[in-house]
């Protein structure tokens, strides 16, 4: 006895093709679309919307650049697949689907034409007036067999309807079955033909399910849990991080680290690894590169260059729990190398990474910095950079402008709704900053009430002070014509501890991601007389940052001061790193007796002398005992010192005396 | 990895064909410490302690020392920076079985000086690579902080000489020459930014 109904006359098979190519195709157009529309989001289109940003790439700056091997993205083999998919779809919609038989779904109010809150009288009149159109005895005379028939069905369905609403016995039918002739016959159907199934051929069915089932299915879960086990969290895979892991752990102290030493262990990566080139060539391509030589690229070029900063942060996201901070600022510079396209090592990165110049031209003469280049005439200028069409200069020089620098106005510690830090609390970093342009000269002298904030009053910044970070603008995209890759620009940095030189511990990469650009294009006039921008007001050219950086580790128990030192570096440009020197003072909060009455239950009044005499106690053997954990520590540093210097303080004087006269020497 | 290992039986030396450099030094390493063993002449070198450290190496060390800063405050640099070079050779002598300890405290103080002596001469690189290894050694006081500064500062390395002049005023807040530096340092670095001053 067969349950099943096949699908001899092809009536349904239809839908099932539509339903399967529906799968593949969503999801791939929605790709595909996410994709163009990507596209169109280049550098010049999103810089354009960013105030103070360069707007510039390779092509409009008329620079070789390392060329993309892949497809167009708008003309691909996805588009034709997209395009055959949906036109077989439309073609199946429209040719192959014949009505389906919706007959035996049953629903008395639709074929009422009333809605299903409808009272029985309200039914029941509804039902006369029907009856009265579609009633056999009233169709008019002229209608065809065909139409006198269909009415006649009609009336019959409106009929049972009608009685499905009000008679007891098809009513419990209806609720009982969904129709009220009681139960229908059910059938189950397969949208294939019968031969395929049944036949001899039943055996293709087998084997494609053997196939599907046993084969494919363990190969797609296979292969996807491989490719998830084989990778970290953050996207490097397991044998790179097993690599950078053992670089930490075996690392020999006395070895100074260099970019080409890191470049050596990057080599052994996977990741460049896969891309199956010998170490000597892959030399030679960042040598090509980094020398700006495109003439005869590599064709690996394009995977090597867009790969390594990538392993570059994922190296550093290592580094950072080793806290060894030195290899991370040698990596991030040599990132800044790589996207910029200049020499790993060198003095003259800052104005290198500006288009147009030459680089024999640039090392062989001493200035430096991008702001010194804003004190020469233009014929210095050209002598200098060694460019000499008048309108690459210019261009060369809009893009210097705005390569700007952070001015730190304020950096302190700070804890939430606190005026001062006290022990063991969380604290964070608040860094306040202009954004200077290299041609601006100088620094405005800003008043203390200016830069003062009141987010102490605002709800949000006291449960995550690092709301204000986002107030800003995203930083753009990088100016970087000749790295193949677009790159937000962002400044990357870590806080180290003073005291044992090593990066705070549990502390990850502070990303610094939005900054107020627009201050760029300040003349020097504005730059130095301006007033901060008030939000309230609206007066004000100076547009003052905040950026929150929390701290890890609780502040710590003892008061005292305890340095740190922040540095932020660029992640694409040179000379605009930051590296600030930070004072943690921590200091014990003044004593509250209000709070220690309450807590007594005391009435506040008479206990005010009694309670003083309990606090100050309380303070003194404090004090007493960090004082002397103080005095101790002062005397240890002397100890030291006195070792060390006891032969030596005369003739430490002698070398030092002199130096600000060396100064001038060299000077001259 | 697979290298190929030869024992002289005379010299019980080791001896390996490859250039692998990073072998070649361990090799090296090894023999040195097999000679000093044998050369000590028992089975097992004897335990380092202050007590058998070598005194009379010491003296002569602390002689060495000595003529080094009597040039220095001559003002004959170049021979100040010859006899601590001598000094530190020597302490390279010393018997590799004996108490590190003792050992680093010599090179140290010798490290320090020739710094300084390398500074007078103008030999900014020489000066910067002692006391950079002085500094990795641990030896974090303000002074060295300041003699990295300088010999930084001499190199053209403004930046670097500014962050070692800030640390060493993290240890020592109140450090006038570390201060005055500082500010030299500050000044040179808003010149070569063509600031104004």
């Amino acid at each position: 006895m067969s349950e099943y109904s096949y699908d001899e006359q092809g009536d349904v098979w239809p839908y099932f093709l539509i339903a399967i190519l529906s799968v593949i195709l969503i999801p791939l157009t929605i790709n595909y679309v996410y994709n163009v529309l990507n596209y169109q989001q280049s550098i010049i289109k999103i810089n354009s919307k960013v105030e103070g940003s360069i707007v510039e790439n390779n092509d409009s700056l008329d620079l070789p650049t390392v060329k993309k091997t892949t497809r167009s993205r708008i003309f691909n083999k996805t588009l034709i697949v997209i395009i055959i998919g949906w036109a077989s779809v439309i073609y199946v919609l429209i040719n192959l689907t014949k009505s389906a038989d919706m007959s035996s779904i049953f629903d008395p109010y639709e074929i009422l034409g009333i809605s299903s809150s409808s009272t029985e009288k309200q039914i029941k009149s509804h039902y006369r007036k029907l009856s009265l159109i579609y009633h056999p005895d009233k169709i008019p005379k002229n209608l065809s067999e065909g139409e006198r028939e269909k009415m006649e069905q009609d009336f019959v369905r409106l009929n049972k309807a009608y009685k499905a609403l009000t008679d007891e016995v098809t009513r419990e039918n209806f609720l009982k079955f969904g129709h009220p002739d009681g139960k229908q016959e059910v059938t189950n159907g397969i949208a294939l033909p019968k031969f395929l199934v049944e036949g001899k051929s039943s055996l293709i069915m087998i084997g494609f399910y053997i196939v599907l089932i046993g084969v494919l299915l363990p190969f797609i879960v296979g292969s996807w849990w491989n490719n998830v086990k084989s990778y970290t969290s953050h996207g490097l895979h397991v044998k790179s991080a097993d690599l950078f892991t053992k670089f930490f752990t075996d690392r020999n102290p006395g070895k100074v680290i260099t970019p080409k030493f890191l470049l050596s262990i990057f080599f052994k990566t996977f990741e460049i690894q896969k891309l199956n080139i010998s170490e000597s060539e892959y030399n030679k391509i960042l040598e090509s590169y980094t020398s700006r030589d495109f003439s005869n690229a590599h064709s690996k070029t394009f995977d090597v260059v867009s790969s390594l900063p990538d392993l570059i942060d994922k190296f550093n996201e290592i580094a950072i729990f080793f806290r060894q901070y030195d290899v991370i600022l040698v990596s991030l510079e040599l990132k800044k190398s790589i996207i910029q396209a200049v020499k790993f090592t060198g003095k003259h990165h800052d104005i290198l990474q500006l288009p147009y110049v030459d680089r024999a031209t640039v090392e062989s003469q001493p200035i430096k910095r991008l702001g010194k280049l804003f004190t020469l005439k233009n014929e210095e200028l050209k002598k200098v950079l060694g460019i000499k069409d008048d309108a690459k200069l210019k261009k060369c020089m809009e893009i210097a402008e705005k390569i700007c620098s952070l001015r730190i106005v304020s950096s302190e510690f700070q804890v939430p709704g606190e005026d001062i830090v006290p022990p063991t609390a969380k604290s964070h970093i608040n860094l306040k900053f202009l954004v200077k342009s290299p041609k601006l000269k100088s620094c405005p002298d800003l008043k203390d009430e200016e830069i003062k904030d009141d987010f102490n009053e605002n709800i949000e910044y006291l449960k995550d002070p690092s709301v204000v970070n986002k107030s800003a603008p995203l930083l753009p995209i990088s100016y970087s014509p000749f790295f193949p890759d677009d790159l937000r620009n962002s400044w990357n940095g870590i806080l180290i501890n003073q005291k044992d030189n090593k990066i705070v511990e549990g502390s990850t990469i502070i990303n610094l991601t939005n900054v107020d650009l627009s201050n760029v294009s300040l003349t020097q006039e504005e730059w130095i007389k301006g007033k901060v921008y008030d939000e309230k007001t609206k007066q004000g050219v100076l547009k003052l940052n905040n950026f929150n950086i929390p701290v890890t580790q609780p502040t710590p128990a003892g008061p005292g001061s305890y340095p740190f030192r922040l540095i932020l570096k660029n992640n694409a440009y040179f000379g605009v790193d930051l590296d600030i020197p930070l004072y943690m003072e921590v200091k014990n909060p003044p004593p509250v007796p209000l709070n220690k009455d309450k807590i007594l239950g005391k009435n506040v009044d008479d206990d005010d002398d009694s309670d003083s005499d309990i606090s100050d106690p309380d303070e003194d053997t404090l004090a007493g005992a960090l004082s002397a954990l103080r005095g101790g520590k002062v005397k240890k540093i002397e100890e030291i010192k006195d070792d060390e210097e006891e032969e030596e303080d005369d003739e430490d004087e002698d070398v030092f005396t002199d130096i600000n006269t060396d100064t001038e020497d060299e000077d001259e | 990895m697979e290298v190929t290992l030869q024992y002289n039986n005379t010299d019980k030396k080791i001896s390996t064909p490859s250039t692998d450099e990073k072998l070649q030094k361990e090799i090296d390493q090894l023999n040195t410490l097999t000679s000093e063993i044998i050369s000590n002449g028992s089975d097992v070198p004897p335990i380092a302690t202050p007590e058998n450290f070598n005194k009379d190496l010491s003296k002569m060390i602390k002689k060495l020392y000595e003529g080094g800063v009597q040039s220095f405050k001559q003002n004959k640099f170049e021979e100040s920076v010859r006899q601590f070079t001598i000094g530190i050779e020597m302490i390279n002598r010393r018997h590799k079985f004996e108490a590190f300890q003792g050992t680093l405290q010599e090179l140290s103080m010798f490290l320090m000086s020739r710094t300084d002596a390398n500074l007078k001469t103008k030999r900014y690189l020489d000066a910067f690579n002692d006391i950079d290894m002085l500094l990795s050694m641990q030896m974090c006081t303000p002074e060295n902080f300041l003699r990295r500064g300088v010999a930084n500062y001499f190199l053209g390395n403004y930046e670097a000489a500014r962050a070692d002049y800030q640390r060493g005023l993290a240890y020592d807040p109140n450090n006038r020459r570390l201060q005055d530096e500082l500010e030299t340092c500050l000044d040179k670095i808003l010149e070569e930014n063509g600031d104004y001053l």
